[in-house]
């Protein structure tokens, strides 16, 4: 009887369902006998008490009376916007450093290559620690604060910059010609002829002349600089800004090789093919290489978007609150340990499934395009 | 994006080869528009850098002197500190007077690897050597047996970032190939586990892993089965390793064309026989280059561990940061950590290059 | 060109022993598309048989179901007295005792000849390693390539690896040999070396079945050649027979083209 392929394969089957149920069963009753040895009850209920917290710098506003979910949203705030800078900065670089790596000439492609080997070869979080050790060292103190670009200063306080203020109304609208925006350029790549190019800046245009047809309050803030201090502007603080450039130049390392390795994959019999069809060089490049290109370069990408997600919470490091550093304070504040691993388990499988679920839409738009 | 010089190398001109080799680098500096802007952008960023760097660096840096007042007055980097410390950085609170025993344990282990990494080496002995390797590393560590005994809490340093590395990798590796064979399998209860506990580790943060064990199996488990926070992080690390490493497995097996396990099958050859003698030598070869990025990663993971309250690298320079007698020459410090890390990584990859160069199927 | 030259004769299969393989009734269907209909087909200790057919007729999947790579799902299929079932222990024992080549070789790259050859012996039939590569040796002295013991298939041309493949099938000393088009993906000149190390396999006895499109081997070795078209068993009949007188109107449509 043992010997049947069916029988034996549920038998297979059953050995580690059944270890994986004793063991979660265990897990439960000793999490519970703790819990309730320690006197802790189990819910959810915390989330909208007072949480005390001191969370000692946020994107949105926080002040200790918050309830504890909104600690819990201005972490995760944090750590999305710790994430989407990165991601910006260090794809716009990457697409440089990768591309000026493959140039012949020696002193930029070797400058690259020395800076894609340190972001590959040193741990993020040693980076990290060294550049903030480095903040007192390097920059001047505040009386003495550089101004390398008009409206940015940077002291040993950490960087001013030019602050954007806009209403919400001016906000949404914005964010839904980015969205149109995107997906005009998501359409475009699935067509051919004039219009691509042109789709997405010409959304965007519409976009930016009906803010202004709508008399959208949209405002430049510009730091000044008053001897002893700054007024206006926003502040970067040592901690956020070391986070963003340190993780900036790590994933950018990554990028770099990713657009490499997605150039090199486009054979020059591709080049060949497109000059021989008589086609001028900007048209091979945008409907034969860079299609190719993305094929290859789309996939790890994303996976080093998601991998600056996970990174973010290095900002602990340096004594950022994102969004595991709160949840952790949280935690040992309230004590609702199970509830905190729940939601902080919960937020960075959401946030990475989004991720990967918009590369995989986007895959399938390009895979299109192939056949 | 005309001006871009994609990678099209530079037409080999006839007579080309009599140019002297100042000529040649001269034309690849300013042969054409591009070049001559990108040599000067570079050039003018490198002079702006490099001169002060190498200023910090050697030229006005304290190498030797072994009085922290040299530190407080020379405009250059600290490495007296540095070299006066080296114990301590490297050891960390391990017991002053068995310091060699770690030293030993950290030549056992870079020595063992430099074996291990050579292709001739690669036997079932290599793994039984291992197993006898980390019983010797493990009795020199916490002593017994003759030795003074010295608890994971005190251990610190180099070793403890060289033993996680190993044995994590070393733990995850079967324990990826039974995860990436399991998410293969036409059994859906061990598929669909498989499925979950890989993909749930990869979309976590190793940070959140590593609080998780550390800070909350305390509730989780019976206080008999509660690990110390050494084997904590290091069940934290092995589990978040032996994902990535199934995933890059699982690669290699799909590369694996379904004649070989029909020709296996044939033979009458059982399953496991098949996985072990057949599919995964395979397999294993095929993603040498991702397994070797995916152990670069790890090495560099290990670093993470600090924030669990291990005294690995990064912890030890910042104990040794603390003494007031000393200017605190932290940005020295993490550069030489930074830079243990660097050769441990970038060593390894050079080893993948060379790998990869030599083919999957040869010999 | 019908007419035959003399034909070397082969041992005559005895009708009294029982049948190497017997398949009745069997039926098998991949989702909606019904790759096999009804097969019975009994084939003797001894007997060759070579099949043959159009692309896609069901051939391979045939032969595939006799050591169960692929499963049937009705009727019977008995080897060597031994029924198919769902029986692990059973497919073992059938499969030990059947030797399969295949198209495309599928040696084991990683492996030198000599270790692809002991493998299965070594682990599957628990021999010593000595004694093992003793019979590897002597196989491939009978496929005409003992200087290659040592190289890696990837170093041999695909008449050698063939031949390698027959060799390695041969050390498990099998009672029943399939092949697959096993000189299908080879380059003409290399057909020949194949072939003659198949016809001295059926000189010594072997019971082969056969898919193959080599007319000349079928004539020269086949005790019966079976047709095959869309999933079904067209016509079986000796070589002499189905190349005169081909009786369905399928059978000599294939056979127009594949003589010319
Ligand atoms: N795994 C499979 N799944 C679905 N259809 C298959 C599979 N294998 C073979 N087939 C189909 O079964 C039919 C018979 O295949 P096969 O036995 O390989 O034919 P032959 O060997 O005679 O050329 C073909 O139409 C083929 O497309
Ligand atoms: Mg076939």
């Amino acid at each position: 009887m043992l010997s049947d392929a069916k029988t034996r394969s549920i038998i297979i089957q059953c050995a580690p369902v059944a270890l994986a149920a004793a063991f979660a069963a265990l897990l439960v009753s000793t999490t519970f006998a703790n819990l309730r040895a320690r006197g802790i009850p189990i819910g959810f209920d915390f989330l909208t008490m007072p949480s005390r917290i001191v969370i000692s710098e946020a994107i949105l506003t926080y002040k200790s009376r918050d309830p504890y979910y909104w600690a819990i949203v201005t972490g995760l705030a944090n750590t999305v916007f710790i994430s989407a800078v990165v991601i910006v900065f260090s794809s716009v670089l990457g697409l440089v450093v990768g591309v000026t790596r493959l140039s012949s000439n020696p002193l930029a492609a070797g400058t690259c290559r020395v800076w894609v080997e340190v972001a590959r070869n040193s741990p993020p979080i040693v980076l990290l620690i060294f550049l903030y050790s480095l903040w007192w060292k390097v920059l001047p103190p505040v009386g003495e604060a550089l101004n390398p670009l008009p409206g940015v200063y940077a002291s040993m306080r950490g960087f001013v910059v030019p602050a954007v203020s806009m209403d919400v109304a001016t906000a949404g609208l914005l964010v839904i010609a980015l969205a149109l925006a995107l997906a005009a350029a998501g359409w475009a790549a699935a067509r051919r002829g004039w219009m691509p190019p042109l789709a997405a800046p010409a959304i965007l245009a519409v976009g930016v002349a009906g803010l202004w047809l709508a008399d959208a309050k949209f405002s430049v803030d510009w730091p000044t600089f008053t001897g002893s201090n700054f007024k206006g502007g926003k502040e970067l603080t040592p901690e956020l800004s070391t986070i963003l450039i340190g993780l900036t130049i790590y994933t950018t390392g990554f990028v770099a090789e990713i657009v490499r390795g997605g150039v090199l994959s486009v054979g020059r019999g591709q080049w060949d093919a497109g000059h021989s069809l008589g086609l001028p060089r900007g048209k091979i490049l945008r409907v034969i290489i860079i299609p190719q290109m993305l094929r290859v370069i789309v996939p790890p990408l994303n996976s080093q978007y998601i991998n600056v997600v996970k990174n973010s919470t290095l900002a602990i490091a340096v004594g950022y609150p994102d969004f595991l550093a709160v949840m952790n304070t949280i935690i040992s504040k309230s004590s609702h340990s199970i509830e905190g691993v729940f939601i902080i388990l919960g937020v960075y499988l959401a946030l990475n499934l989004s991720l990967s679920s918009a590369a995989n839409w986007y895959n399938r738009r390009i895979a299109i395009v192939e056949r | 994006m005309k001006a871009l010089s994609l990678p099209l190398p530079a037409e080999p001109m006839p007579g080309q080869i009599r140019f002297g080799a100042l000529r040649r680098s001269a034309r690849l500096l300013f042969g054409t528009p591009l070049n001559a802007v990108l040599t000067l952008l570079f050039g003018v960023l490198l002079v702006a850098t490099v001169p002060p760097m190498l200023r910090w660096l050697v030229i006005d840096a304290v190498l030797f002197d072994p009085s922290p007042r040299a530190c407080r007055v020379a405009t250059g980097a600290c490495w007296s500190f540095i070299y006066a410390k080296s114990g301590q950085l490297l050891f960390g609170i391990y017991p002053l007077d068995e310091r060699w025993r770690p030293a030993i344990v950290c030549m056992l282990i870079l020595a063992l690897l430099a074996w291990s990494v050579r292709p001739a080496s690669w036997a079932p002995r290599l793994a039984a050597l291992w197993v006898a390797a980390l019983v010797l590393i493990f009795w020199l560590m916490a002593g017994g047996f003759g030795l003074t005994e010295v608890p994971t809490s005190s251990w610190g340093g180099l070793p403890v970032t060289l033993i996680l590395t190993v044995v994590a990798i070393g733990v995850a590796f079967p324990v990826g190939i039974l995860l990436a064979l399991a998410r293969r399998s036409t059994m859906p209860a061990i598929r669909i586990g498989a499925v979950v506990l890989i993909e749930s580790v990869r979309g976590l943060p190793l940070l959140s892993i590593l609080f998780v064990a550390s800070i909350m199996m305390p509730l989780f488990l019976p206080e008999a089965l509660l690990p110390d926070k050494f084997v904590r992080a290091l069940v934290a690390l092995t589990i978040f390793a032996a994902a990535y490493l199934a995933e890059v497995i699982r690669g290699g097996l799909q590369a694996i064309p379904n004649g070989q396990y029909e020709a296996a099958a044939a033979l009458g050859l059982p399953f496991w026989r098949t996985q072990y003698l057949v599919i995964l030598p395979q397999a294993i070869r095929v993603a040498i280059p991702a397994l070797a990025n995916t152990i670069i990663v790890m090495i560099k993971n290990t670093s993470l561990v600090l924030v669990v309250g291990l005294f690995d690298l990064i912890s030890s320079g910042k104990a040794v940061l603390a003494d007031p007698d000393w200017p605190s020459p932290a940005a020295e410090t993490f550069l030489f950590i930074g830079a243990i890390f660097f050769a441990l990584s970038f060593s390894f990859a050079r080893f993948a290059d060379f790998l990869e160069r030599r083919g999957p199927t040869a010999h | 060109m019908l007419s035959s030259t003399a034909k070397r004769v082969p041992p005559m299969p005895d009708p009294n022993d029982p049948p190497a393989i017997e398949m009745t009734g069997m039926n098998k269907w991949y989702g909606n598309f019904h790759v096999l209909k009804d097969i019975n087909l009994t084939v003797l200790r001894g007997e060759k048989l070579v099949i043959c057919g159009p692309s896609g007729s069901g051939k391979s999947t045939m032969i595939r179901c006799i050591n169960r790579l692929e499963e049937h799902q009705q009727g019977q299929i008995v080897v060597d007295g031994v029924e198919l079932t769902n029986d692990l222990n059973k497919i073992d024992v059938i499969r030990r005792d059947i030797g399969m080549v295949f198209q495309h070789f599928n040696l084991f790259p990683h492996l030198t000849i000599l270790e692809n050859l002991t493998l299965a012996p070594i682990w599957v039939r628990r021999m010593r390693r000595e004694q093992a590569e003793q019979t590897a040796m002597y196989y491939l002295e009978r496929v005409k390539i003992p200087d290659q013991a040592h190289k890696y298939p990837g170093q041999l041309s695909g008449g050698q690896q063939q031949r390698v493949a027959i060799a390695r099938a041969l050390c498990m000393s099998p009672k029943i040999m399939l092949f697959d088009e096993p000189t299908s993906a080879l380059d003409p000149e290399m057909v020949k070396e194949v072939l003659d190390a198949m016809v001295a396999l059926a000189e010594d006895g072997m019971t082969m079945l056969c898919v193959t499109h080599e007319m000349g081997f079928a004539r020269q070795v086949a005790d019966r050649i079976v047709f095959m078209d869309k999933s079904e068993i067209i016509e079986m009949n000796t070589p002499a027979e189905f190349f005169s007188h081909p009786r369905h109107q399928r059978s000599k449509l294939f056979l127009a083209q594949i003589l010319n």
